[in-house]
């Protein structure tokens, strides 16, 4: 019954440290860390105006965008995994990053401009159309079978991407813009990205967190589940589709970030939390946070010059995988 | 002194001396035949030079500024100026050049540049052809490559006319803004694109544009094509704004985002409406036309001067 | 007592393989019946589908009473629990979360464990003996342990009806009976059980009744004492057994002896035939039990290069030469022997048409002829329609045309 008492004051515990989290990192800029900034979100009378833009339409912005992505692909790999029953599973699997930057690569050179959602527009919508390609091709009758899809989602990430590649290649000049897009980051964040993020969430968590129970009995594998009531079909359509349009928001403001969305689910694994039922909300919340500093340390370190996310993420990567080298030697 | 051995000494001498100046000529004549290029290879010129493949817009450009259009028998797809080199040959793109169709050309000098991929140069010097690499970083080092295509083509007159001419006009523009305090010399900020926002730093053409046209490259502290931060961006605070548009594929994004996104609105250059969409081909090209570009900025920065700046789309 | 699970007719199919013919049977509650077969037979499918997890292609299940198929998702697992032969791999909870998971046909969408969850987990895991592992990753036990976890789970969900595949396969003896004993528990609480056991025993042992399943076909339902016969065993499993009584339960128990010889167990055959139509019948009659002979055919055909290899005797006759009268009366000879007569759908031609003469001798003097109904599709026939005018004499004269044997001898004429 301790672990329930730990559990119990991890949550708050998580909570505080989130807010601390958007606190310090408000306060990082230029370079460099200045407590005042972090302090002007209780009382911002004395900035002047440019400051004031500075602090609250460009950097409040971007620091709460990338823990939401963060947190948006955490969230959306963790209940892959669960459905998937496979701990290798990241939140691209269904080929959503590969329609995304087809969707950014055809937004760039049709040259439309339909404001300026032009491109998250464009990402979001070829996303999700590899995703309901996936599906459809994925289906056997009326089942979804889990390699199946596993391969579906494969195949249409690599068509995608090699159509992103030819794109890229009939570009030329444009190639830059592209590359910069596939690479994933938080630049230009505003307000309006923000809301793009959130009404995902709003409705995505509780609706993935109710799932938890059927996760769990996943565990088990999909016959035992089956034998325990959960209708495992009804179950992974909701839950893909669902995380889909999680994915798909985050990719289409964000580009492709990586690596987080595999790895979180993980960390919060190695803490002992097992049960979907708090393994979700704990994968959102430190997801988010792990983005949201990776970003501060993307735009702090070379400062001016802003490294792209994806590169810091994707780094992450490799001490994980490491690790999960060793795991797998001593357990085989 | 007899005469006989005075005239005797007279001719040795004279016959010395002449062994000298032919020694000499031959070996001034010997070194007259190459010359190097931007990436220091020694290259023979060759004779005669009738026809010449460009592998870059901005040699296509020298290429017709030296009045050489007839002998202009390959381009790349991406060679657009003057309208006459759309209808040449062509070869390939900056990266990626068919070497089937250049030997087929049957070049005799092929002007290479910092993008043509070093196996291209390898091979083509292999199979014969002479092959001259242009890689200028400055204004002046693309006068230099002016005049040494002239050279090198056989039209070194010319070379020298265009050299000199170019070498005018920018003295014009420099004397003209040599008088001004740096108060008097606007801040200006070169958006090349937007997602993230991407400039030019020292070390460019475009701070050289900014720098001699009387203006302060608002990002001059840092080195080269660099991104930066949104933040940044705001607190440099630019005078002015040069925003790079590429006509015709409708690529005006990034002007569109200075015009429209709010939180730049305390930046004096949007307050003053001082954003100018400049041509993407004219500024990033190192070819003849950067004397163009440097007069686009000076109107930019100095329209009191040098009049107002005039965009055609 | 009453009936709590029946199952009327049901069959299914595997894409066009029949995996279960029209099995008919009941289970009463507080009733522990055991499923035995070889392998193959369809014991796991049968389990699959009292489960619910597949649907039958024929006929139906009724549980307590509703029929199933009205039945949703939620519902039938409150009534059924599943133990299946698979264990998970790689599992990272603990046992004790593993066994709770059987607590989820009970409990709502938000709902947190009661504590009635907890004291059904805790019965589940003390009578599995497995509340030593509770805390104890489920990845890190045995077979035989996880297996334990596994039942208890099935137990967790307090089902009226709980389905084992193979529960003691990965257990030592002490296990396995105590296992044994937790079913007998819950047989008396009133708990319906059918559970596939590999061992015979283990279902004449402790089962109320048997249901032994053979090749998707139920060979018979009922209680062990009246079903569980040496016969019955020996049909089953293809294997001599000795029947004893077991001393202490006074229940059969059975010792497996020798693999029974087929050969002269059903009869003798001899196959008309030519150009491979008598080979995939040779197969099958050899391992039906039947012994063959062949006859008339030419040397170097390829169902006499078949025939001798098996070690069936062969009336041959010279490389692509008529048959002559004498290879004919040595045909006949050898067909006097034989139970049956075949006749295989084979091209007829002039040279080998005294086979047809011979049958007709054959049936003539009463021996049971058979002629497989392809045998009569003219597409056989280059003889300008004499072949098909003496196969319809053959019939004339007492020839049974039939479908494929297999049917014919499967069925309780023969």
């Amino acid at each position: 019954m301790s672990i329930k008492n730990k559990k119990r004051l991890i949550y708050p515990g998580l909570l505080i440290l989130v807010l601390g989290s958007i606190f310090l990192a408000q306060g990082f800029g230029g370079g460099r860390y200045q407590i005042s900034d972090s302090l002007s979100l209780f009382s911002s009378s004395t900035l002047s105006p440019s400051e004031r833009i500075i602090l609250f339409e460009i950097r409040l912005p971007r620091v709460i965008l990338s823990f939401l992505v963060g947190g948006s692909l955490s969230l959306g790999g963790a209940a892959l995994q669960g459905v998937f029953q496979n701990p290798l599973v990241d939140p691209y699997v269904l080929g959503i990053s590969s329609g995304a930057a087809l969707g950014a690569v055809i937004a760039i050179l049709s040259g439309v401009y339909l404001g300026f959602f032009t491109i998250p527009l464009f990402a979001f919508s070829m996303a999700l159309f590899s995703a309901f390609l996936v599906f459809h091709l994925g289906k056997v009758g009326k089942k979804f079978p889990l390699e199946v899809l596993l391969l579906a989602g494969i195949g249409v990430g690599f068509f995608f991407s090699a159509l992103v590649s030819l794109g890229m290649f009939l570009a030329g000049e444009d190639l830059h813009q592209l590359i910069f897009w596939t690479m994933g980051g938080f630049w230009n964040s505003s307000w309006r990205e923000v809301k793009m993020v959130l009404p995902f969430l709003i409705v995505g968590l509780p609706v993935l967190v109710s799932f938890s129970r059927e996760l769990n009995a996943f565990l088990l594998g999909e016959k035992v589940a089956e034998s325990l009531g959960v209708e495992v079909e009804k179950v992974k359509k909701w839950l893909l589709l669902v995380v889909s349009l999680l994915v798909a928001s985050a990719v289409a403001v964000s580009g492709v970030i990586g690596f987080v969305g595999l790895v979180v689910p993980h960390l919060v694994r190695l803490l002992g939390i097992r049960d979907h039922r708090h393994l979700l909300p704990f994968s959102f919340l430190l997801g988010g946070g792990v983005l949201l500093w990776a970003d501060t340390l993307a735009r702090t370190i070379l400062n001016p010059v802003e490294l792209p996310v994806g590169i810091i993420t994707n780094l992450l990567g490799v001490p994980f995988f490491i690790y999960l080298l060793q795991k797998r030697k001593k357990n085989p | 002194m007899s005469k006989r051995s005075s005239v005797a000494k007279s001719k040795t001498v004279v016959f010395v001396m002449g062994l000298w100046f032919f020694a000499f000529t031959l070996a001034w004549g010997a070194q007259a035949t190459t010359i190097c290029d931007d990436v220091g290879r020694e290259v023979e010129i060759p004779f005669p030079c009738e026809r010449i493949i460009s592998l870059s817009p901005s040699n296509t450009e020298i290429v017709f500024a030296l009045s050489l259009a007839e002998k202009l028998v390959g381009v790349t797809t991406y060679c657009n100026y003057p309208e006459e080199a759309r209808e040449k040959e062509k070869v390939g793109t900056l990266n990626e050049i068919n070497l089937e169709k250049v030997v087929e050309l049957e070049p005799d000098l092929v002007l290479a540049s910092s993008l043509t991929p070093p196996e291209v140069v390898g091979r083509l010097e292999g199979l014969g052809i002479t092959v001259f690499v242009l890689d200028p970083h400055s204004i002046d080092e693309v006068i230099g490559d002016v005049e040494k295509v002239g050279i090198i083509s056989g039209a070194e007159d010319k070379g020298q006319e265009l050299k000199e001419a170019m070498e005018q006009k920018i003295e014009d523009i420099k004397s003209k803004v040599s008088h001004l305090s740096p108060e008097e010399r606007p801040t200006v900020f070169h958006l090349i694109w937007h997602e993230p926002l991407w400039t030019a730093g020292k070390d460019t053409f475009i701070n050289e544009f900014i720098t001699l046209a009387g203006g302060q490259n608002v990002v001059a502290d840092l080195s080269g094509y660099i991104t930066v931060d949104l933040e940044e961006f705001v607190r440099r605070n630019p005078d002015i704004i040069t925003v790079v548009e590429n006509p015709g594929e409708g690529g005006d994004l990034s002007y569109q985002f200075l015009l429209s996104d709010g939180r730049l609105r305390m930046i004096k250059a949007i307050q003053d409406h001082k954003v100018f969409p400049v041509d993407g081909d004219i500024v990033s090209r190192s070819g003849p036309r950067v004397v163009e570009a440097l007069y686009m900025y000076a109107c930019i920065i100095h329209p009191e001067i040098f009049g107002e700046y005039e965009y055609q789309k | 007592m009453k009936e709590y699970l029946q199952a009327k007719d049901l069959s299914f199919s595997y894409s066009k393989r029949k995996v279960l013919d029209k099995l008919t049977f009941s289970v009463k509650e507080g009733e522990l019946v055991g499923v035995a077969g070889p392998n193959g037979a369809g014991k796991s499918t049968l389990l699959h589908l009292l489960a619910g997890l597949i649907t039958p292609g024929g006929g139906e299940i009724i549980i307590g009473g509703k029929e199933a198929r009205f039945l949703s998702r939620r519902m039938w697992s409150k009534k059924v629990a599943v133990v299946f032969q698979e264990v998970p791999q790689n599992l990272d909870l603990t046992s004790q979360e593993v066994v709770t998971m059987g607590r989820f046909p009970h409990l709502g969408r938000w709902q947190r464990e009661r504590e009635v969850d907890e004291e059904k987990v805790f019965w589940a895991m003390k009578i599995t003996s497995t509340t030593v592992f509770s805390d104890r990753l489920f990845s890190e036990l045995s077979g035989g342990e996880k297996q334990r976890v596994m039942i208890a789970r099935a137990l967790a969900q307090e089902p009226e009806l709980l389905l084992l595949d193979e529960p003691t396969s990965h257990l030592d003896v002490l296990h396995q009976l105590e296992i044994m004993d937790i079913l007998l528990d819950l047989r008396a609480g009133g708990v319906a059980i059918v559970s596939v056991f590999h061992d015979l025993n283990l279902v004449s042992q402790f089962c109320d009744k048997a249901l032994l399943l053979k090749e998707g076909r139920m060979l018979s339902f009922g209680r062990v004492e009246e079903v569980m016969r040496a016969e019955e065993v020996e049909k089953l499993f293809g294997v001599e057994f000795l029947e004893t009584t077991h001393p202490f339960s006074l229940r059969p128990f059975f010792m497996p002896l020798r693999k029974i010889k087929n050969e002269t167990h059903r009869g003798r055959i001899h196959l008309i035939c030519g150009g491979g139509s008598g080979s995939p019948l040779m197969r099958e009659l050899l391992e039906a039990g039947f012994s063959l002979s062949l006859g008339v055919v030419n040397q170097l055909d390829s169902d006499e290069e078949l025939a001798r290899k098996l070690g069936i005797p062969v009336v041959q006759e010279k490389p692509f030469s008529p048959f002559s009268p004498s290879t004919m009366e040595e045909a006949y000879r050898l067909a006097q022997k034989a139970d049956f007569i075949v006749i295989a759908p084979t091209y007829w031609g002039r040279g080998n048409l005294p086979n047809l003469d011979l049958a007709e001798r054959l049936v003539r003097e009463n021996k049971v002829v058979l002629i497989l109904k392809e045998a009569l599709d003219s597409r056989f026939d280059y003889t300008e329609g004499e072949a098909h005018k003496k196969l319809e004499r053959i019939i004339e004269e007492g020839g049974e045309v039939i479908e494929d044997l297999s049917t014919y001898f499967s069925s309780p004429s023969s």
